[in-house]
């Protein structure tokens, strides 16, 4: 169930799925329509076919109202297509309607529509079908005689009420009007037209019938205009309702008198005529042209200016005007309702209470709030997090909150409304609220913060700590939060997007998030600043004020420790950056040292700094344009902004400038800096981060690790060296990272510990891990260290703290060697690993002894680290490894037909071309489209998995995990006919 | 490949010493005057970029990244040749622009062994005309040059 809600929370596969149903539906609406004119076989399975696969996707994604409502339709449609069931017009509205519904499902699968009543009238129409009447039965010749009767009625008694409203009106403009008289007219109009509606969808004629009598009615005119003069109030519907087949009447003898136009007017369907699917690229296209016509409007207003065409002027400000509001109206057009997001929450509260055994019903307000599509899409992973975090953190569970005299059921308010020009997301909750002592007290100790600046911190900074990077106060891990993603990736999402979040707390009243969020991506208020020969454009929200310095000032600000420049801003020092020196050397106009001038301070989610440049020039609301990808890699440009006057100007992407300006890594926790590896921004893995005996900080890949039980001390038993602990009903053998963690954990009475379960060669074994320190996103950027120990394959950096990378693998094999610990695990070498298999090169495999040597595996991987490891531990395998860097590279070697391949292993995430794309490559080749394809990844999702297997991957494995990809990759090789018997030799 | 194209239409032109064809196919249009920006980035083969009714292209000079030294394209008023693929789109800077002239596929023939250029991946082939070689760019290669290809020095 879980899943199916996960997969429900891709919004990519969620549009995709919108998007394909609506086209889908959108036929069937096409395909019903062209069905009422006559039996048509390909139509009705056309029609089957769209629904069954809507049907198919819908259960696949866990949108049950959608399924269950298709799945009806579909029973029904079989029928049909097997003919027996014969589709009348009766049938066709009622599958009409439920089709309208189904839309409705798909657009919104979380509304709620009165799904059973629906269901009920198409089981009903089924129903009065089963005893089909032969056609040229005499019920039907003696039902069409009784319409046609009822049709001649009608059309006298309409005749007959246009006489009488015609009396009426005479005796109106008579002003001798007897109260009476009114009310009759209309009632008996009234009567004509229930009577011509009843009738109108038992036979079409009959309808046209009525409506050209109406246009008698329109004909003899002056009638609206009377009667409006009259009494308005009351003769509006008689009105509206003579207007209506008057106008399609009108249509439809003009055109010939197409049967199809049905007089009854439905606001329904033209609601959703006045809206069409454009597909995002003809948008942006538009937003493009739009740009670029503002750009040539200003050149021609500058033209006018200065050759003093005064007769032109008027022109030109017309154009100035025009493009203007159209530039507006096609950025209006990128804009959706936030329900869109909105929509999906009230499931995931619902699921939550499950899980958490709590009890909260979940506000909504707002909804109809629009912002532009795409800070719509960068906002679900951070809203989603907040409510996760409101649920498990804030809200209490029922009996404390009783006991604190709150209503047993917490309340959770989502809310969106506009405001200065800007939309406000507002999430609040009535549960225990932030803790202040206890965050003060973790920012300390986590060195956030100085302990005696903490003091001095207002209420609100503090409870704004929860957003440091690094920060968690969660205790217990629970599958809800603690997922490694903490309040500052939310916040750096939503600053990403050019929003800013706050909270505030009262201190077991509940909390509030504030977000505040532009309106649109696409045009960024931004700072242009001028340095060398470039403009650059800095996004308004990074920036926090600008200070301009004489010379004078500088010596007095301007600190210099260890050549990192500091300036002393607000009774701090602000770490400097200067421009220049970010830029390659071939950028700068003169090589010679940057002059302090102006600074422009910068706030991100994660660094404050200066920046200092040679001039600030204006502010300008800029179009922001995607830069070309092989520029985008440079790393601090995030992309072009086209000027007023044309010119282009580079928005700078701060992380990136930090990141060149090397801030915030301390000199002496860089190990060598011959061994640092440039860090590669997109890639990270969750690792659980704790501390070991020593007071270093220690990490494990989250991946690595089955799962981390909590568990009471005392529960793990000594038995010789061994250390056991029970485990679902089994013996788990417990494993310290650091000698005498037990007896120590022991000695301080902890009341609990945790042990990360893993597994080795099928067997799993804990971890004794006294305190968890967080679970987070780490960088893969790790620097090896061949020297350390073997349980430590290398160090990184995690908010600046150098973490030691542990590996497991390693570490368990080392234990296990040790002398007193009985070797059990020999029995299971599926898949050799660490040093047992260097002696031997060759494995069992079945009854054929494999000389592993024989296979060539190429390994595409670009993050040097992982290249290191897993090419190490395959060549300990006894493989032949080949390595290239990126994906690129391996296509290249691939392409060489000299080169003999057996397996590629590949990275998912990669620059220049990525594993999907790699894979594609491979299958679409000829010559090596049966080459086994093994991927390795951080990216472990069902999406990324799912579009794998689309793309030909054969095996899905988890980096770091040394023994199921040694298996994979032994299983693929060895599988079916993609190796010549060659490679085997009989065991001797 | 040569089977199933019967004849190339190619655009040619001048860069250096050397003459250039590219698929019309693939040419979106050509460009004379848009104006180039330089970039703050350190790739030897990228000149600028240029703004072409609002899209921001990066201008390859194609010259530097073949290791052609008597080039001018790319550093003064210059010629653009938009190329575009599926997904991409480059501009080339190019010296001069000449022809378009249809060749008969078959007289496309792969580069000579001892052919040296630096990045000579993004040549198709080439063709021996009277006057001299006509080097046949692949189209797909030159919009999807990776950073290495384009941060190369002569």
């Amino acid at each position: 169930m879980s899943n199916t809600s996960n997969l429900a929370d891709d919004p990519e596969l969620v549009a995709e799925f919108t998007m394909e149903a609506m086209a889908g539906l959108t036929q069937v609406d096409q395909s019903l329509l062209a069905l009422e004119q006559g039996p048509d076989d390909e139509a009705v399975n056309e029609v089957f076919r769209a629904v069954h696969s809507v049907k198919g996707s819908a259960g696949f994604l866990g949108f049950e109202s959608v399924q269950n409502l298709a799945h009806e339709f579909e029973t029904i449609l079989d029928r049909v297509r097997h003919h027996t069931l014969k589709l009348n017009s009766e049938g066709i509205d009622v599958m009409l309607k439920v089709n309208d519904s189904l839309k409705s499902l798909v657009e919104a699968p979380a509304s709620h529509l009165d799904l059973e009543s629906l269901i009920k009238s198409l089981k009903d129409w089924e129903a009065k079908q089963n005893h089909p009447i032969p056609e040229d039965s005499p019920a039907v010749v003696a039902q069409a005689s009784d319409v046609e009767m009822r049709i001649e009625e009608s059309s006298n008694q309409i005749d007959a009420s246009i006489v009488q409203l015609a009396d009426g009106l005479e005796i109106n403009d008579n002003v001798n009007l007897e109260k009476k008289s009114v009310p009759e007219v209309i009632e008996a109009i009234r009567n004509a037209f229930s009577v011509e509606t009843a009738a109108a969808p038992v036979s079409v004629p009959a309808t046209l019938e009525v409506a050209k009598q109406s246009v008698k009615v329109a004909d003899a005119k002056p009638l609206p205009a009377a009667v409006n003069k009259a009494v308005p109030e009351i003769t509006a519907p008689a009105k509206s309702s003579l207007a209506v087949p008057a106008l399609n009447a009108a249509t439809t003898t003009s055109t010939s008198a197409s049967p199809t136009a049905s007089p009854v007017a439905n606001p329904k369907a033209s609601a959703h005529d006045s809206t069409i699917r454009v597909p995002v690229t003809v948008l942006e296209e538009l937003v493009t042209l739009a740009g670029e016509l503002v750009l040539s409007r200003n050149q021609l207003l500058r033209m006018i200016d200065s050759s003093k065409l005064r007769s032109f002027t008027a022109i030109g400000s017309r154009i100035d005007q025009v493009t203007t509001s159209m530039q507006d109206a096609i950025m209006s057009a990128r804009m959706q309702q936030v329900s869109i997001l909105f929509n999906r929450f009230p499931r995931l509260v619902r699921d939550l209470n499950q899980k958490l055994d709590k009890r909260c019903r979940l506000l909504i307000e707002g909804g109809d709030v629009e912002l532009d599509k795409t800070i719509i899409e960068a906002l679900g992973d951070p809203l989603t997090h907040l409510l996760r975090n409101s649920l498990d953190h804030g809200i209490e569970s029922p009996e404390k909150r009783v006991k604190a005299r709150k209503p047993a059921e917490g309340t959770l308010q989502l809310k969106a409304f506009h405001e200065g020009g800007k939309v406000r997301i507002i999430i609040e909750d009535d549960g225990a609220g932030v803790n202040r002592e206890r965050v003060v007290q973790k920012a300390i100790e986590r060195g956030l913060v100085p302990a005696d600046a903490a003091h001095r911190m207002s209420d609100r900074e503090i409870v704004n700590l929860i957003f440091k990077p690094g920060f968690s106060t969660a205790e217990v891990v629970s599958d809800v939060s603690g997922r490694g993603v903490g309040m500052d990736v939310v916040r750096t999402n939503i600053e990403r997007i050019g929003g800013t979040v706050d909270v505030e707390s009262d201190a077991g009243r509940g909390s509030r998030v504030h977000i505040t969020l532009p309106l649109t991506l696409a045009i960024i208020p931004s700072w242009i600043v001028q340095q060398d020969d470039f403009q650059f454009a800095i996004p308004e929200a990074a920036v926090i004020e600008f200070i301009s310095l004489t010379p004078s000032d500088i010596s007095k600000r301007l600190e210099t420790v260890n050549d990192s420049e500091m300036i002393r801003w607000r009774n701090g020092l602000l770490p400097l950056i200067r421009l220049r020196e970010c830029l390659p050397t071939s950028c700068r106009v003169i090589d010679r040292r940057q002059r302090i001038n102006k600074i422009v301070v910068i706030e991100t989610g994660i660094f404050q700094f200066g920046l200092a440049v040679d001039q600030v020039c204006d502010p300008e609301h800029v179009v922001v344009k995607p830069i070309g990808n092989h520029l985008g890699q440079c790393g601090y440009l995030e992309g072009v902004a086209v000027l007023g006057d044309g010119n282009v100007a580079f928005i700078l992407g701060m992380q990136g400038i930090a990141e060149r300006a090397r801030l915030g890594v301390k000199v002496e926790s860089v190990p060598d800096e011959s061994v640092k590896i440039d860090v590669k921004r997109n890639e990270s893995q969750a690792a659980v981060i704790l501390r070991r005996r020593n007071g270093n900080l220690a990490a494990i890949p989250r991946m690595v690790l089955q799962r981390i039980e909590r568990i009471d001390p005392t529960l793990i038993q000594k038995s010789t060296n061994k250390l056991i602990m029970p485990y679902r009903g089994e013996q788990l053998q417990v494993f310290e990272l650091d000698p005498g963690l037990l007896r120590r954990v022991r000695i301080q009475r902890l009341d609990h510990c945790y042990v990360a379960v893993f597994t080795i060669r099928e067997v799993e074994f804990g971890l004794l891990v006294p305190e968890i320190i967080d679970i987070r996103d780490i960088s893969t950027a790790v620097s090896m260290n061949e020297s350390v120990r073997r349980a430590v394959c290398g160090t990184v950096l995690v908010d600046d703290v150098l973490v030691e990378l542990l590996d497991l693998y390693a570490f368990a094999d080392e234990k296990l060697r040790e002398p007193v610990v009985i070797q059990e695990q020999k029995e299971i070498p599926i898949a050799p690993s660490g040093r047992h298999s260097i002696e031997s090169q060759s494995i069992e495999v079945g009854k054929v002894n494999v000389d592993w040597s024989q296979f060539t595996i190429l390994l595409a991987e670009d993050t040097p680290f992982f290249r290191n490891q897993v090419q190490k531990f395959l060549e300990q395998s006894g493989f032949n490894v080949r390595i290239s860097d990126d994906g690129q590279q391996a296509w290249q070697f691939l392409s060489d037909e000299s080169n003999k391949v057996d397996l590629l292993l590949t990275d998912i995430e990669m620059p220049i071309i990525d594993g999907f794309e790699l894979a594609l490559k491979v299958r679409s080749s000829p010559r090596l489209q049966d080459l086994p394809i093994v991927a390795i990844t951080s990216l472990h999702t069902e999406a990324a998995q799912r579009r794998g297997k689309d793309v030909g991957i054969d095996e899905w494995q988890i980096k770091l995990d040394r023994d199921k990809l040694t298996n994979a990759i032994q299983r693929q090789l060895l599988s079916g006919k993609r190796i010549s018997v060659n490679y085997f030799s009989e065991a001797t | 490949m040569s089977n199933t194209i019967k004849k190339l239409e190619l655009m040619t032109f001048q860069i250096g010493d050397y003459s250039f064809g590219i698929d019309i196919n693939d040419i979106q249009e050509i460009n004379c005057h848009a104006r180039m920006s330089k970039v703050p980035v350190d790739y030897e083969a990228v000149a600028g970029v240029i703004n072409l009714r609002g899209e921001v292209l990066t201008v390859i000079a194609l010259g530097k990244m073949l290791g052609i030294k008597s080039s001018n394209a790319g550093s003064g008023s210059s010629n653009y040749i938009v190329v575009k693929t599926a997904n991409h789109r480059v501009a080339i800077a190019v010296d001069k622009l000449k022809d378009v002239e249809t060749i008969p596929a078959s007289e496309l023939k792969h580069l000579p062994a001892n052919f040296k250029l630096s990045n000579q991946h993004v040549l198709m082939g080439l063709v021996q005309k009277p006057e001299g070689l006509l080097l046949v760019l692949d189209s797909t290669r030159v919009t999807q040059l990776g950073i290495l290809n384009l941060a190369v020095a002569c």
